[in-house]
């Protein structure tokens, strides 16, 4: 397996404000690949300067092997994009539109017209109209239609599903799917923990700048946390919680809270043995799994 | 080839109404003249009555407005005036184009380098500068005919003309720079309102006081067409100014439009 994307320290200042710091990323064909992180903690930054649209600091990469610097404009003709706002001219027609996006790749035009039909009946866009009568949704299917009409080997999306209903979700990620079983890479940013778990093989973890993790999605769900918050009726000495698997325990007054990863019957024998009032598991914010990383690498 | 077509749709309209702005102008103060020409001495006894001052200040120079030319040189001090806010309405709209609509994302992210997009764009800007001074240039040649002119020097004709060109050039230069070292450009047309009013302001102020000097600040003095008229003389250290000027103002823009950050947008 080839690596498709490989970024080697990469790295872009603002001056003042927050930017990447040594990103090293290696996603290989044929991958599904998670980009996840709070927003502000540089995956646009990260994807930006990939696509050229920003001038890295220092440090390389290369997509398909070639140069992003150097060989920009012939790599973006394999790459599709979707960013997380779409914006087009807006006294074009769909039509129009997407037939000057497919002027740009020097690809069968035949082909291109035939996908982008199929891709439209597919997402129920209508062509005719214009693109400032459209809603931000169908816009997105637009954008959605644009990245992938030139059948790009390399699709990268930035926080692609705002906008989207769940239903027309569903539909965008089982074309994903389909693509990425022909063999396309893709690359998908998200703040959303259950989206990328829903799709990807791998996942890396960014935050302020900074990569934290690269973990395989099987490997993260096996780790995966769970927020524990428990109220019970008689005062319990905190040396109870002190327990394999238990993190970021926080007791006030009759309140516990606290994160558990591990073998999920010492929690059930921890709870069984209390006299609780309430409790309730759930997945945790992704900002705490983030603040577990944080904490292991500091 | 396929940016330079979109951008110039995009122009279609704007091209038309420039066009027929820069002709109805040149007609507006040209319909004048076959009044003034009947009678030369009461005109002239008319214009003897303004200050001097007012005089310098408007480009009316009871020397050559008797004829033609001097005429049209006159109408000059208005056309050049539209002409500059066209070119750099042009220059400074073209570039940030993308940023205003906020489809810098999608025009980037396309398999073409910066520079052919730059390239493509300054084209059709061109193309779109030469179509209305084209229409222009065959308006004024049929109006100066229309108007009974009679016999004038056409070489001076064509010359003065292509020197609007020449200014036109100038300011969709002055544009591009602009556009590329303001943050974000929201209103393409109070820029470059302020821009032009001021360099035009420059010049009338320098006509007032009579300084050589403020003839290199604005490019609307670098050519003294009422001198031109009358002595066929072009003091050439302006000229080599201005080219030199602009060269500088679209190469900077050129160099800053390539290595521009683009941001995600808010």
């Amino acid at each position: 397996m080839s690596a498709v994307i490989k970024t080697d320290k990469l790295t872009k200042s603002y001056g003042r404000e927050r930017g990447i710091i040594d990103v090293n990323l290696e996603i290989n064909e044929g991958e599904i690949f998670g980009f996840i992180g709070p927003n502000g903690a540089g995956k646009s930054t990260t994807i930006r300067t990939l696509l050229g649209l920003i001038k890295p600091t220092s440090g390389t990469a290369t997509i398909f092997g070639k140069d992003i610097m150097r060989d920009g404009a012939k790599i973006r003709e394999e790459i599709g994009y979707l960013p997380s706002e779409v914006f087009y001219y807006d006294a074009m027609r769909v039509i129009d539109l997407l037939n000057y996006s497919a002027s740009f790749y020097h690809k069968s035009r035949h082909d291109m017209e035939i996908r982008m039909r199929s891709l439209a009946k597919r997402l129920d866009l209508d062509l005719h109209k214009k693109i400032d009568d459209l809603s931000y949704g169908n816009k997105k299917k637009v954008g959605i239609v644009q990245g992938l009409l030139h059948d790009p080997k390399l699709i990268i999306l930035d926080e692609p599903t705002g906008g989207l209903d769940p239903l027309m979700q569903q539909t965008f990620f089982d074309l994903l799917r389909e693509e990425n079983k022909r063999g396309v890479t893709i690359l998908f940013s998200s703040h959303i923990l259950s989206e990328v778990q829903k799709l990807c093989d791998r996942v890396a973890i960014i935050k302020d700048g900074h990569i934290i993790a690269t973990e395989r999605m099987s490997e993260l769900r096996e780790n995966s946390y769970i927020r524990c918050k428990i109220t019970v009726k008689n005062p319990v000495d905190r040396k109870k919680f002190a327990l394999p698997g238990i993190n970021q325990l926080e007791a006030r007054g009759k309140h516990i809270g606290f994160l558990f990863r591990g073998d999920i019957n010492t929690l059930t024998n921890l709870l069984a043995s209390l006299q609780l009032s309430d409790a309730l598991l759930e997945e945790p914010e992704l900002e705490e799994i983030f603040m577990h990383y944080y904490q292991k690498d500091a | 080839m396929n940016i330079y077509r979109h951008e110039l749709m995009h122009l279609r309209a704007s091209i038309l109404v420039w066009a027929t702005s820069l002709t109805l102008i040149s007609l507006l103060f040209l319909s004048i003249y076959p009044a003034f020409s009947h009678d030369i001495s009461a005109s002239r006894e008319l214009l003897n009555h303004f200050p001097p001052v007012v005089r310098d200040m408007f480009g009316l120079s009871l020397s050559a407005l008797d004829t033609f030319l001097g005429f049209y040189a006159y109408t000059f001090t208005y056309v050049t005036l539209a002409g500059a806010v066209q070119a750099m309405n042009l220059g400074l709209g073209v570039l940030s184009r993308e940023n205003r609509s906020k489809t810098t994302d999608f025009l980037l992210t396309k398999p073409v380098s910066r520079t052919r997009i730059f390239i493509a764009k300054i084209a059709a800007v061109l193309t779109a500068l030469l179509a209305t001074f084209a229409i222009y240039c065959l308006a004024t040649a049929a109006l100066s005919w229309m108007l009974g002119a009679g016999n004038f020097d056409t070489r001076k004709f064509i010359i003065m003309n292509a020197m609007f060109f020449g200014l036109q050039l100038w300011f969709a230069a002055l544009g591009l720079l602009v556009s590329q070292f303001v943050r974000k450009v929201r209103s393409v047309i109070s820029i470059t309102l302020s821009f032009v009013f001021g360099f035009f302001i420059i010049g009338l102020v320098g006509a007032i006081i009579g300084d050589e000097k403020v003839r290199f600040v604005t490019p609307f003095k670098y050519i003294d067409y009422l001198t031109y008229v009358t002595t066929g003389a072009i003091d050439a250290k302006y000229i080599v100014v201005g080219i030199a000027l602009m060269i500088i103002m679209a190469t900077t823009g050129y160099m800053r439009y390539i290595k521009r950050d683009k941001k995600a947008v808010a």
